[in-house]
């Protein structure tokens, strides 16, 4: 009770409000624009916050983490186009409520959706955050090292149908993360004498390059498209529809016709996000799925509430989960928060179990913001629902040349460095060629972030006990060890499997 | 902005792999310096600086060999190998995705050696007349955006980008 109100007065403060609002806000425009995903937006905004106090920076980027994931819902309603990979089943009931004539109602169903996912989550990680942190306070190198080792090859289940080429990603990332200096004996790997490598690759300029630039592209292939005379995709041919009728729809009718929904799915959605490396693409169809077994089951892909309700839930729930081994062991659940983890670091704040005794105003203000922005959710889009939908339609021609000034300043900005440019843009490159060649980019970031520390842990295990028994006598380490192989081995088999029947599947790149 | 969903022949993404694994491999033990015992003055050596990049670039190219040789046991075998159209690739596209990265490439060139707020100026009017923005209307966009973020960047995020003229 004490960490909740140290928590809610770090976020007290008006000034923290309206940064995490005008978060949202940014977050909200983000996630709404097809092409443009919530990790972009953290990615961009991130060189905008180093020059704000911690507890303003992380609390705005919170904001736009969580408008992000909602913005996703707008065009996955409104034009059936999903904003972000999270919103994917969102469209199956979203965009046939929206076809039938309800927009508004579909995007007040999924609006009183992430608000309910998002606050139970927050009251989940209120409730994790002490337990889990003391608990880790116990651990050592070597169980820390089984913890990395289970997330990174929990890799294998988000690589989707290609196993390889997600374990080509993964085996890319890591060795991309060990450029710079050698973490026990501060030895160069591969930084080939340049001073900017030495502190390892930039990696918000890196996280730039790999999601903001190929995205620009996709506005260049449609304009090339058109030309040819090849059809157009569904947000060119989309065209604003003002004649919705509004059905009134209240959050407290929502809640009360659908609450068994709702904690079912903000459940999915939590535990979901504590696992690291699984993140917000899994969770929303899982729910989706066990919504889809419940008695309106039969009626979801005709524009059934539940069936927005069930995957939005589920998508915001995974925050609050997310954010506990992200700020207790540093390993971010998912994508968007390895970012966001760039963006920590950047703040001087290096996640660690020990940060609920050495900063614990700071720990639990950021636990309070993820708490507040769910709130301001609601506040800042409920009034705004009829007017938040044309953000869908801002044309390319403004948006694409807005997007790269930002990403060039804001690369620029985190180092002052124009070294940091040259990162950018060879990994856009880097970011397009794996996009056209099928290479999933979540491996990718998961293993570069993870990468460190996993080596350090590893190498610190064996200075302790001067033997490789150490990961095998250890009891909490053979359990990780063996739920590893069990994950590789089922990844395998369900590949297989997938590959036999000669399913077709749809493999999306975060 | 849609994303294009096509996929280059996985036999040369893997033998693609398998290169640049093996070529790391090769490069580690002249990229990786001044290597040292991690316990100093002790004849046990455990997992030295180059243990990890070695392995990481080991498992690039067996991941590459791996969508090789399964990419041509499945040719052989006749089948798709997989499950989503490989040589669904519009070269058009392809050349104007590339060209548009050299162009961002460029655009970074002359922010580094002209000035952010010229350089983007001239680039956002191209961009945006390209992509079908009226003659005025991408005019005044770009010169806008490009003296709106030099400005904010200055004065308020107190990050001066190169060649500044606010």
């Amino acid at each position: 009770m004490e960490n909740i109100l140290l928590g809610l007065e770090q976020v007290a403060d008006p000034a923290v409000i309206l940064y995490i609002g005008m978060g949202v806000m940014v977050g909200v425009v983000f996630g709404a624009l097809p092409g443009l995903t919530a990790t972009m937006g953290i990615a961009l905004m991130a060189p905008l916050t180093f020059g704000m106090p911690t507890l303003l920076a992380l609390p705005f980027l919170i904001g736009v983490y969580r408008g992000g994931l909602h913005g996703g819902a707008i065009t996955a309603i409104m034009i059936g186009v999903p904003g972000t990979p999270a919103n994917v089943p969102t469209v199956l009931d979203g965009y046939e409520l929206a076809k039938k004539g309800y927009p508004q109602s579909a995007l007040r169903y999924a609006l009183f959706a992430s608000v309910a996912g998002a606050l139970l989550s927050s009251v989940l990680l209120f409730t994790l955050i002490t337990p889990v942190a003391s608990l880790a306070l116990e651990i050592g190198s070597p169980e820390i090292f089984g913890i990395l080792l289970f997330s990174m090859t929990l890799v294998t289940y988000i690589s989707g149908a290609r196993l390889s080429k997600g374990l080509m990603a993964a085996a890319l990332g890591m060795f991309v993360g060990m450029i710079g200096l050698d973490p026990m004996v501060g030895t160069p790997r591969f930084t080939f004498g340049t001073v900017g490598l030495l502190g390892g690759v930039p990696m918000i300029a890196m996280f730039i390059g790999l999601f903001a630039l190929p995205e620009l592209v996709g506005p260049v292939e449609q304009r090339i498209a058109k030309r040819s005379g090849r059809v157009p995709s569904a947000a060119e041919s989309a065209r604003p529809s003002f004649s919705a009728p509004d059905d009134n729809i209240r959050l407290r009718d929502v809640i009360r016709h659908y609450w068994r929904r709702i904690l079912v799915s903000a459940s999915i959605g939590s535990f979901v996000g504590v696992l690291p490396g699984v993140g917000a693409e899994t969770s929303p169809w899982l729910s989706y799925a066990a919504a889809k077994r419940g008695k309106r089951g039969k009626k979801f892909g005709t524009g059934e509430p539940e069936g927005i309700i069930a995957p939005e839930v589920a998508t915001d729930a995974v925050v609050g989960g997310a954010f506990v081994p992200l700020l207790v062991f540093g390993i971010p659940g998912d994508v968007p928060l390895a970012v966001m983890l760039g963006a920590l670091l950047a703040q001087g704040v290096r996640p660690r179990p020990s940060l609920i005794v050495d900063d614990p105003a700071l720990l639990f203000g950021i636990v309070a913001s993820v708490l507040v922005s769910s709130i301001l959710l609601y506040v800042i889009v409920r009034p705004f629902t009829r007017f938040v939908r044309l953000i869908v339609y801002i044309p390319n021609w403004v948006l694409v040349p807005v997007i790269l000034g930002l990403c060039v300043a804001g690369a620029f900005g985190v180092n002052n460095a124009t070294f940091d440019l040259v990162v950018m843009t060879v990994f856009g490159f880097v970011g397009y060629a794996m996009r056209k060649t099928g290479v999933p980019l979540a491996p990718f970031v998961l293993a570069f972030v993870l990468s460190a520390r996993f080596e350090t842990s590893f190498r610190q295990s064996l200075l302790l006990e001067r033997s490789f028994l150490v990961f095998v006598q250890n009891p909490f380490v053979l359990i990780m060890i063996i739920l590893s192989l069990a994950v590789i081995a089922s990844s395998v088999i369900m590949n297989a499997r997938q590959r036999t029947r000669g399913m077709s599947s749809e493999e999306t790149t975060p | 902005m849609g994303r294009a969903r096509n996929y280059l022949d996985d036999r040369l993404l893997g033998a693609l792999g398998c290169l640049v694994g093996v070529g790391l491999v090769r490069l580690v033990p002249h990229m990786v310096l001044g290597e040292a015992a991690l316990i100093p003055g002790s004849d046990v050596v455990f997992i030295r600086g180059s243990f990890f990049p070695t392995a990481a670039a080991a498992l690039i190219a067996v991941t590459g060999l791996w969508l090789l040789s399964s990419d041509l046991i499945m040719r052989r075998l006749n089948r798709e190998s997989a499950p989503w159209p490989v040589h669904d690739l519009n070269r058009a596209e392809i050349f104007g995705g590339i060209g548009f990265l050299i162009g961002a490439a460029a655009y970074v060139a002359l922010v580094i050696h002209v000035s952010f707020t010229i350089a983007s100026a001239v680039v956002f009017f191209l961009l945006a007349r390209w992509l079908g923005g009226k003659y005025v209307w991408a005019l005044v966009l770009a010169v806008a955006t490009a003296f709106a973020m030099d400005w904010i960047f200055g004065e308020y995020l107190r990050v001066p980008l190169p060649g500044r003229l606010l």
